[in-house]
This record gives structure tokens, C-alpha cells and sequence, in this order.
């Protein structure tokens, strides 16, 4: 990862963000789906079913509240419409259990499918019961009889009873009457009948009351008793009747007949009641509602409810499951996501820390160069760009390091040497001065070895008369001589050369005093030049402040011209028609005193820029002459300087001169020493050998003069020079020392190790 | 734009142009000094004598409401003719030359300014000069005395 080069490190972060941006829409595609099927399941089957047993187990409970009103209902219209509702709910109920059990069947529910199995179970013995009490429910058998019993029968016992109470009634009167007749027959015939009303009484009260218990009555065995008791009290009130007819006076038949009519009905009816109660519909319609049919009700009721629950279940178990799934699709997919931030993150700063601490490390040596520590390396050892930038930068430190060292080393070599320079140039300068001296010593030397010629020639002189006295017997020796004034003659030819170049010297001295004189003078020239050209400035500058008035002048009457073509202008418009030729020539006079204006100021503008240039002159010749005065000085001084060299060749002139004539004088006093020794010349060989000595002598110290001179002049020129060029090397060594200095104390500012 | 004359007689203060019916104007007269009148309108410099006749300069800025600006050797006088009101001048800065009245214009409601237009590359206002002298004879708002 690390010598990776940096397009593959961005190339795999951003693959890495790729991949995660991928799987994290994968998961979180596949994690919808699964959430989806789910809810579908929930929806479609689910759902489906428990809203199925919903309507089945409202079915079965409508079912049982119309089959309850149906038997209730004692309006057998009513009770049939109530039966016709609790059949279609029926039907109903079953249309729906064939519907849940196909979903149960689609949705693959084991549990509920067998839990459906048992319902159907249920749900037929339900049915069969239903069937059942609904047809007996629509018969409405003791509730018929209850009509019958507190309907016509009442009534029909009613009028029997009010029979039996006339009866009384007559019979009590009828006693009393018998009483008062004391007619013991009548009274008693009175009491039968009254007996007999009265028994007929309690016997149709007794037959109402056990019509009702018949009806009431729970299990056959109780009606068959209550039969047999309703057949006795049928037998006593028909022969209760039988009695009280008997007995009855003849006023009474009517109504005997008529009690006897209704006793027929009433028995008629009481054999109705006693077979509707027989029938006992109702009763066992109710017995069978609350029995067997809210058993299988209360048994269908129960397994829907368990179906129902198991459904219930099984939707909150997807709904869990849904739930859970949206959990897993969110952890997921928030976890895949984190993960990724996270990597994301990771590779972002371990890239970050790869670029970022390398790029710190370099600006810190950077920085560090910048303050002139040139001893940190980075020494990174990696393979990317970074790596080939910290290689680049540990090279250049490396190579300014060298440098600077090279450059300090060879700073200290330089001031070193300046040092060694300046020492040499002083001790030049030392030497120069004393090659001077020495020079100086020399020509003391000289003078005094002319002095020793002049001595020598007057001892020369001396011999010579000595000699005189023997030249006539030394011709030889004139001979030799004669040799001796000849080299004499070309020592003094020598000495006279150099006299002559000396003058040469002199003259160019001259020459160069000349020129400098003649630069000084032409400075001074150019001066007076400077001078009257200023003075010409002036006199321009007041020409022009004069043309310059003038032009305002001529401004002026431009203006004054311009007012008055304005004017006439004003009139010429004013006298309309009549004034438009003068108008015109208004106009023109207008446009001549403006052009006269313009000129004016043309003229001003350029005489001005004619004073600026000229007083700008001036000024460049004020610099010039400044500078001329500067060459002026320094020419002076060459003068002086050339003079003083001048007066010292002539010095030195004057002395080789005087050497000259010493040489010539001893060379004109040899010749005369060979004039006089010719004669002797040729007796005095021995004087002769010593002359020649002499001779020789003297032509060696001649020539040796001649040397000297040569030379002195030389070490004179020389050592001037020498001292000129130790003066200008020891400023310059001067200089190349502070230069020296200067390096080494910049290269000081770099750290090297 | 009843009263129109044909030419202006047109003059710049402060560098804007405005312009007189050249109707009204009998001359422009180089600057001479006037004597101040005391105690007169503001909008009087006072009275100069010109060949003989006495003038009285008005203070043509003052009515116009433009800044003061001290008499200078370059301004002008514009002396206007009896139509316009009995010897009466203004003090301009400059003469802007006779223009031809010519192209739409902008009628003012003012007192003084009778119209604006344009006038080659500038805006020409025109000043009625009939109406300075009403202009200086009434009372000032301020009741104030020449400064």
C-alpha cells in the first residue's frame, strides 16, 4: 500500500466506496424482497383467512340469534322469516368455510387446516341441529296452546263459571225460599244444585290449571298423568252439567244449554291444548337451542376461535417476522454501511497519513533549508511519488550541503590566501621601498665611484706627467692607448645613449604633463562654453518671456476680437434678414480671432517647450561641467605627479649627465695621455702595461657606471611600478579579504553537519 | 414654446449650458468691476458703468441656484436690451456661442428656466431674461440681506 503510487491508492479508495455502495444496495434489494413477500404473505393469507374465520364465526353467531328470534317468535310468519335468515346465514357461514379452507390450502397452513377439519366436524353436527330446531322452532306448538288456554278457553270458562255462579246464586235463593216455605225437598234439590254449580266451578278452575302444568310440563310421563287428570275433570264437568241440568228449573234451560254449548268448546279446545302441548315444539325447539345447538354452536364457536387465534397467531407472528425482517434489513444495511464509512475512513486517512506526514516531514526540511540547516534527511523508503519527492529533496540537500561546503572551503582558502596576498603586497611594498632606498644607495655608490674615476684620472693625470717624461720611448704604449681611449671613447658613446633615452623618458613625461595641462585647460574651456551658453539661456528665456507676453497680447485681442464678432454676430441676428450677410462676416472674423488665439497658444506652448529644453541643457551642462571639473582635478594631479617624475628623471639625468662628462673628460684625458704618451709609448711598456691596467680600469668602471646607471634606472622605474602595483594588490587583497569575509560568513549561515 | 426666438445667445456657468433668447441680448461685454449696491437682493452683484450707461448686474447664479464663485478677469457680461428689462447684465463664466434653435424641447413651468433641449452633445437650458428683474424684485423668502 505504501509504494503504491498515489492514483492507485485514490483508484482503490474509490473502488472500496464503489463495492460498498453496491453491496449496501444489494442488501439492502434482497433484505426488501424478503420484507415484501412477507407483508404479501401477511395480506394475502393471512389476513385473508383470519378475515374469513371473522365471517364465518359472525355467521355461526347470526345463525344463532335468528334460530333464538326464530324460536322466541311467536308469530309463525315472523319465525319463518327469522328461520328463512338463520338458513341463508347458514349458507353463508359455509360459502365462507369453503372459502377459508382454499386459502388454508393455498397458504399450505397445516395447523389451521386440521383445526378447519375439526370445525367442519362441528360445523355439520351444527347444522343438522339447526335444521332440526328451525323446523320445530317454526311450529310454535305450546305457545299456540298458551293462546288457546288464556284465549277462547279462558273465555269459554269464564262464561261456564259465570253459569255456575247464576246457578248459585239461584240455588242460594232458591234455598232460602224453600226455607221460608219450608219445603224440605226444595231446600235440599236447591242444595244439590248449588253443589253441583259448585263442583262444575272447581272443576273447570282445576281443568285451566292443569291445562297450563300440561303445558308447562317438562317429560311425558308427567303429561301422561296430567292427561288422565285433564280426562277426569273433562268427565266431572260434563257430568257436573249433567247435575245442575237436572236440577235446574225449566227457567234456566237457556242457559244449562248454552253452558253445556260452551263446555263442548271448551273441551274441544282443552283437547287442542293437550295435543299442541303434546306437540311441546317450543319447548323442545328452546330445549334444543339451549342444548344441543349451543353445544355444537358453542363448539363451532370454539374451534373458529381457536382458528381464529392460531391466525391471530400466525399474523402477529409475521407481523414479528416482518418487523424482524425490517430490523435485519436495517441493521444491514446500516451495518454494511458503517462498515464501509469505516473503511471508507480507515483508507482515506491511512492515504491521508501516507501523502499528509511525508508532505509535514518535507515542509519542516523545507523549512528547515529556508533557515539554513542543511544536515536533515528523510530517508523515506518508499517507492511512490512521495517517495521519489523526499529522494529529490534529501538530493538537493545533499548537493547544496556539498556545495556549500565546497563553497565554504574554498571561502576560507580565498580569505586565506587574500591573508597571504596582503603580506605579500606589504612586504612588496616594504621591498619596493627598499629597492628605493637601496636604488638611492646605489647612486650614492655611483656618485662616489666617479668621485674614485675623477680621482682615478687625476692620478691618471699625475702618471701621464710621469709618464711624459718616458712618452717618447713608448710608442707601443700609445698604441695601446689609443686602444684605451677608443674603448673610453665608446664607454662615453654608452653613457651618452642612455642620457639620450633617459631625455626620451623625460620627454614623454613631458609630453603627458602637457596633456594633462592641455585637459585641464580644455576643462576650464569647456566651462567658459557652459557659462555663455547659460548666459545665452538667459537671454532666450527673456526673449521668450517676451514672446510669451506678446502672445497674451495677441490672446488678448483674440478675445476682445471674438467679443466684438459676438457682438456683431448678436446685431446681425437682431437685424434678421437684413444683417445675415454681416452675419457671415461676424462668423469669419470669429473664426480668424480663434484661429489667431490658437496660433498665440501654439507659439506659447512651443517657446515654452523650447525653454524646457534648454534650461534642461543648461542643467546637463552644469553635470558636465561638474564632471569636467573632476577631470580637471584629476588631471591636475596627473600633472603634479608627472611633474615630480619629471624633475626625478631630470635628476637622474643631470646625474648620468654628469657621469657622461666625467667619462668624456677622462676619455679626452686618456686621449691626451696617448697624445703624450705617443711618443713614449714605445719605451715605457711597462709604464704603458700600467696604463692599460689603468686603462682597462677605467673603461671597466665605466662600463660598470654605465651598468649601474641602466640598472638604478630600472630598479627606480621598477620598484615605482612595483610599489604602484603592491599599492593597487594590496587594496585588492584588501577587498578580496572583506569578500572573503562576506562568503564565509553567508556560508556560516548553513548548517552543513 | 409661443415665445421662441430663433437663435440663443448661449453661455456656461460652472461648465452647463445655458442659453438667453438672442431677442433680448444687446451685447456681451468683457468683465468690469461693479460697485456692490448695500442692503439690495441677492440675487444683485450691483451697478457698473458701461460707455456712459449705468448697468445693473445681476447674480444670474444666486437666482439659479447654483453655488457662489468669486468675479474673475475671465468672466463676461451679458447685457440684455430693453425688452427684457431696463440696462441689465449677468456676470457668465464663459460666451458658448450663438446656436440656432432648432428640435424638441422640454418646457419648464418654472419661473426663470423656460426649457431644456438638446444642443449638440450638451443640454441647453433655457433662461427667460425677461423674468430677472421680476426674479430680483421680489421680497426674498428669507428677508435676508446680500452676504
Amino acid at each position: 500500500m505504501k509504494n503504491l503510487s498515489m492514483a492507485w491508492k485514490l483508484a482503490v479508495l474509490v473502488s472500496m466506496l464503489l463495492l460498498i455502495t453496491i453491496v449496501v444496495a444489494g442488501v439492502g434489494a434482497f433484505k426488501l424482497s424478503m420484507f415484501n413477500s412477507r407483508i404479501r404473505q401477511m395480506v394475502d393469507f393471512t389476513s385473508k383467512a383470519l378475515e374469513l374465520a371473522f365471517k364465518v364465526r359472525n355467521g355461526i353467531l347470526q345463525v344463532i340469534r335468528y334460530e333464538k328470534s326464530s324460536v322466541l317468535t311467536a308469530d309463525d310468519g315472523e319465525s319463518a322469516r327469522f328461520a328463512d335468515l338463520a338458513r341463508g346465514q347458514i349458507r353463508e357461514a359455509n360459502d365462507f368455510r369453503a372459502g377459508l379452507a382454499q386459502v388454508l390450502d393455498k397458504a399450505s397452513y397445516a395447523q389451521e387446516r386440521s383445526q378447519l377439519d375439526d370445525f367442519n366436524r362441528h360445523w355439520d353436527e351444527f347444522r343438522r341441529v339447526q335444521e332440526k330446531l328451525l323446523a320445530i322452532a317454526v311450529l310454535n306448538s305450546n305457545i299456540k296452546a298458551w293462546r288457546i288456554i288464556e284465549g277462547d278457553l279462558a273465555r269459554n270458562l269464564e262464561e261456564i263459571g259465570a253459569f255456575c255462579r247464576d246457578q248459585q246464586k239461584s240455588a242460594e235463593a232458591d234455598g232460602k225460599a224453600s226455607d221460608q216455605a219450608k219445603d224440605a225437598s226444595k231446600g235440599l234439590r236447591a242444595l244439590r244444585r248449588y253443589q253441583a254449580a259448585s263442583r262444575l266451578q272447581d272443576a273447570t278452575d282445576k281443568l285451566r290449571l292443569m291445562l297450563v302444568s300440561h303445558n308447562l310440563a317438562t317429560d311425558e310421563q308427567e303429561r301422561g298423568n296430567l292427561d288422565r287428570d285433564v280426562h277426569d275433570l273433562q268427565g266431572r264437568i260434563s257430568k257436573s252439567i249433567d247435575e245442575v241440568a237436572e236440577l235446574a228449573e225449566d227457567k234456566d234451560r237457556a242457559d244449562i244449554g248454552r253452558a253445556r254449548e260452551k263446555s263442548r268448546i271448551a273441551q274441544g279446545l282443552a283437547d287442542e291444548v293437550r295435543r299442541l302441548s303434546h306437540a311441546n315444539s317450543t319447548a323442545l325447539s328452546s330445549s334444543l337451542s339451549l342444548g344441543e345447538a349451543t353445544r355444537a354452536a358453542n363448539a363451532c364457536d370454539e374451534q373458529m376461535g381457536g382458528l381464529i387465534d392460531s391466525l391471530g397467531k400466525r399474523l402477529e407472528a409475521d407481523k414479528a417476522e416482518v418487523d424482524d425482517s425490517y430490523r435485519t434489513a436495517l441493521i444491514g444495511i446500516g451495518a454494511i454501511t458503517v462498515a464501509g464509512i469505516v473503511i471508507g475512513i480507515g483508507l482515506g486517512l491511512g492515504i491521508e497519513r501516507g501523502i499528509g506526514n511525508p508532505l509535514k516531514m518535507v515542509l519542516a526540511n523545507l523549512r528547515r533549508m529556508a533557515a539554513g540547516d542543511l544536515t536533515q534527511r528523510l530517508n523515506l523508503d518508499r517507492r511512490d511519488e512521495i517517495g521519489e519527492m523526499t529522494r529529490a529533496l534529501d538530493g538537493v540537500s545533499d548537493h547544496l550541503a556539498g556545495l556549500m561546503g565546497k563553497v565554504a572551503s574554498v571561502a576560507e582558502n580565498l580569505a586565506r590566501s587574500s591573508g597571504q596576498l596582503q603580506k605579500l603586497a606589504g612586504d612588496m611594498m616594504a621591498q619596493s621601498e627598499e629597492t628605493t632606498t637601496q636604488a638611492s644607495t646605489v647612486a650614492a655608490g655611483t656618485e662616489e665611484m666617479t668621485a674614485t674615476i675623477q680621482s682615478m684620472a687625476g692620478a691618471s693625470e699625475q702618471l701621464n706627467m710621469n709618464v711624459s717624461s718616458v712618452s717618447s720611448a713608448s710608442e707601443e704604449i700609445s698604441v695601446n692607448v689609443k686602444g684605451i681611449s677608443d674603448a673610453a671613447e665608446g664607454a662615453s658613446q654608452t653613457v651618452a645613449s642612455l642620457a639620450k633615452s633617459i631625455e626620451e623618458i623625460n620627454q614623454s613625461l613631458l609630453l603627458v604633463a602637457r596633456e594633462a595641462r592641455e585637459g585641464s585647460e580644455m576643462t576650464e574651456k569647456a566651462r567658459t562654453m557652459v557659462e555663455s551658453a547659460n548666459q545665452t539661456l538667459t537671454a532666450l528665456d527673456h526673449a521668450a518671456d517676451e514672446i510669451t507676453k506678446v502672445t497674451d497680447t495677441i490672446k488678448g485681442f483674440a478675445l476682445q476680437t471674438n467679443l466684438l464678432a459676438l457682438n456683431a454676430t448678436i446685431e446681425a441676428t437682431t437685424a434678421g434678414d437684413a444683417g445675415k450677410g454681416f452675419a457671415v462676416v461676424a462668423a469669419e472674423i470669429k473664426e480668424l480671432a480663434q484661429q489667431s488665439a490658437r496660433s498665440a497658444s501654439e507659439i506659447a506652448t512651443r517657446i515654452d517647450d523650447v525653454r524646457r529644453g534648454s534650461r534642461q541643457a543648461v542643467s546637463s551642462m552644469g553635470g558636465v561641467i561638474v564632471k569636467i571639473g573632476e577631470v580637471s582635478t584629476s588631471a591636475g594631479r596627473i600633472s603634479g605627479s608627472v611633474a615630480s617624475q619629471t624633475e626625478t628623471a631630470a635628476g637622474i639625468k643631470r646625474h648620468v649627465g654628469e657621469a657622461n662628462q666625467n667619462v668624456s673628460r677622462i676619455a679626452t684625458a686618456i686621449r691626451e695621455v696617448a697624445r703624450g704618451a705617443n711618443d713614449t709609448a714605445r719605451n715605457t711598456s711597462e709604464a704603458a702595461a700600467g696604463t692599460r691596467n689603468l686603462s682597462q680600469g677605467a673603461a671597466e668602471a665605466a662600463r660598470v657606471v654605465q651598468t649601474i646607471a641602466t640598472n638604478i634606472h630600472g630598479v627606480s622605474e621598477a620598484s615605482r611600478l612595483g610599489a604602484r602595483s603592491a599599492t593597487a594588490v594590496h587594496a585588492s587583497s584588501a577587498e578580496l579579504g572583506d569578500l572573503a569575509e562576506a562568503m564565509r560568513q553567508a556560508v556560516r549561515q548553513f548548517k552543513l553537519t | 414654446m409661443s415665445e421662441r426666438g430663433s437663435h440663443a445667445c448661449s453661455f456656461r456657468l460652472d461648465g452647463r449650458l445655458f442659453g438667453f433668447d438672442l431677442a433680448r441680448v444687446r451685447e456681451v461685454h468683457p468683465y468690469s468691476p461693479w460697485v456692490p449696491v448695500p442692503l439690495a437682493h441677492r440675487g444683485i452683484h450691483g451697478l457698473v458703468n458701461l460707455r456712459g450707461r449705468i448697468h445693473l448686474i445681476l447674480n444670474i447664479r444666486a437666482l439659479l441656484g447654483l453655488p457662489e464663485k468669486a468675479p474673475s478677469e475671465s468672466d463676461l457680461l451679458i447685457l440684455f436690451n430693453e425688452t427684457a428689462g431696463p440696462s441689465l447684465g449677468v456676470v457668465v463664466d464663459e460666451i458658448g456661442g450663438i446656436l440656432p434653435l432648432a428640435g424638441p424641447s422640454l418646457d419648464s413651468s418654472g419661473p426663470l428656466v423656460a426649457s431644456a433641449m438638446a444642443a449638440k452633445d450638451d443640454m441647453l437650458t433655457m433662461v427667460r431674461a425677461e423674468a430677472l428683474i421680476s426674479a430680483v424684485s421680489q421680497r426674498e423668502p428669507d428677508g435676508g440681506e446680500k452676504s
